[in-house]
């Protein structure tokens, strides 16, 4: 049972769910935007968070898109990641999805829940930050609507102003098209958070890849990428990018960062066996 | 804009009936159907999203109970275990010996109903895939396995 009280309000229109958010807020109470809703309630119940009102705005038809438009796939922040994976307009979106949380909470998670949580995995950003030069966010709040490059959204988590929502994601049509990969590793269990997520990319001969669980969150770096499109053994390749990562590697009850940093070599080495065979 | 604010009535369809309940805002679907509806069929186990012992169908998808408000419930089509009746499936659980203390089976029954639902052609796969959302902590998970496919596999044939 959750043990405080708050209002439910489920905006139909973008303009809706900005205007009631500023009026709750106008009368000195605090709102939050409202997705799946599966970390608020969660989080509610255990008294984390606080707040007076939710917006429910994953039935706004903006927040529902899921379609090939012009040469981009859209993505609404209210389309469950169940849905975005049955859809599976972008392979690796659908693989990285797929191992978040179990089938039925996936069936309620949804894409902008995922970006903007507070849990630090993200492991839905990971395929974005890939083609972060291709990929742009529709975000929505007092001011109107601002179209964002991915890069400027999120780095690590999601950059919004006050009062701003999630509307969208659109990414380059080609970034369905190249060979690509998403491997999760977990402590034991199939489903649970991850020991470390990584994405990876082939275009043309570069190599890229995204990172989630390995430091505090998702990342990507330009010397790792260079290392791993190096002239190398698959090994060494692998061993030098782990060699680029910072000693904040993280180092809990799942792993400890000397197993996650051996592990995430091997993993890496297998990866681009695969994605260069 | 529908805006609940304080408590009111609300009508759900559970079960294919429309009942009226009067919940807070903040109850969340698991709480009004046991405390309100009295369908204590939709088991509280961790109310964290893990354990899948609160599994409804919620309009052909199997949904996690504690992890929906009741007023986003509106509109939608709800089937706890209690709306399942002399179901192959349930048949299934029992010549396979699929429980031991049942607290996990309707969460089971549930996922698994709206599997076959909305896949009857699932392979093996798409079943464990789908049957890992919820715990068992009696069972080693086989017997539940091989009741579900039992009925896939009569479905298919
Ligand atoms: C059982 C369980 C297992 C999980 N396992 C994983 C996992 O394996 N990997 C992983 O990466 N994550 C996992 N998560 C975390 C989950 O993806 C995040 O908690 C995510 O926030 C939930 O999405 P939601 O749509 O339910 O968000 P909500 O609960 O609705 O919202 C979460 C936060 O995001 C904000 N928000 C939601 N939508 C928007 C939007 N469109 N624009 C701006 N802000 C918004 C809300 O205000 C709130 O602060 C798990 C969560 C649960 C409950
Ligand atoms: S009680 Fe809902 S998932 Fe455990
Ligand atoms: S039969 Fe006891 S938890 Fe599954």
């Amino acid at each position: 049972m959750i043990p405080f009280s708050f209002e439910y309000h489920r905006a139909d229109s973008l303009e809706e769910a900005a205007l009631v958010y500023q009026q709750i807020q106008a009368s000195g109470q605090k709102p939050i935007y409202y997705g799946g809703g599966t970390e608020i309630l969660t989080m509610a119940r255990l008294a984390q968070i606080h707040f007076d009102a939710v917006i429910d705005i994953k039935q706004i038809p903006q927040c529902q898109r899921l379609e090939r438009a012009d040469d981009a796939i859209v993505f609404g922040a209210g389309v469950s990641l169940d849905r975005i994976g049955q859809a599976n307009l972008w392979p690796l979106l659908s693989q990285a999805g797929a191992r978040v949380a179990d089938h039925s909470v996936r069936c309620k998670i949804t894409l902008g829940g995922n970006l903007a949580g507070t849990l630090p995995y993200r492991e839905v950003a990971l395929p974005f930050m890939l083609f972060s030069s291709d990929a742009h966010g529709l975000v929505f709040g007092p001011g109107g609507s601002r179209d964002v490059p991915f890069k400027e959204l999120f780095n690590g988590q999601l950059n919004l102003r006050p009062g701003e929502f999630l509307v969208e994601l659109r990414v380059a049509q080609f970034a369905a098209e190249v060979p690509a990969l998403s491997v999760k590793k977990t402590r034991l269990d199939w489903v649970d958070y991850p020991l470390f997520t990584v994405a990876m990319v082939r275009v043309n001969s570069e190599i890229r890849v995204a990172f989630s669980g390995v430091t505090g969150c998702p990342f990507i770096s330009d010397a790792i990428n260079r290392t791993l499109s190096a002239a190398a053994s698959w090994d060494d390749r692998a061993q030098s990018a782990v060699a680029h990562i910072s000693d904040s590697v993280v180092d809990d009850l799942h792993g400890s960062a000397k197993y996650r940093r051996f592990l995430l070599t091997r993993t890496l080495a297998d990866m681009l066996a695969k994605i260069e065979e | 804009m529908f805006s609940y604010t304080t408590r009111q009535s609300l009508i759900l369809q559970v079960n294919q009936d429309a009942l009226t309940v009067t919940p807070r805002p903040s109850d969340t679907l698991l709480y009004t159907l046991r405390q309100e509806l009295g369908f204590t069929g939709a088991k509280p186990g961790c109310e964290n999203g893990d354990c899948g012992a609160c599994t409804v169908i919620f309009d052909n998808l199997p949904l996690k109970s504690c992890l929906m408000l009741t007023a986003e419930a509106v509109g939608h089509e709800i089937t706890t275990v209690e709306g399942l009746h002399h179901t192959a499936l349930q048949d299934a659980f029992m010549d396979h010996w699929a429980f031991q203390c049942g607290y996990c089976t309707s969460g089971f029954l549930t996922t698994a109903h709206a599997l076959l639902t909305r896949h009857p052609d699932a392979d093996r796969q798409t079943m464990v895939e789908w049957l890992r959302s919820n715990l068992c902590r009696c069972t080693g998970y086989q017997e539940i396995g091989d009741a579900v496919w039992s009925v896939l596999q009569a479905r298919q044939t």
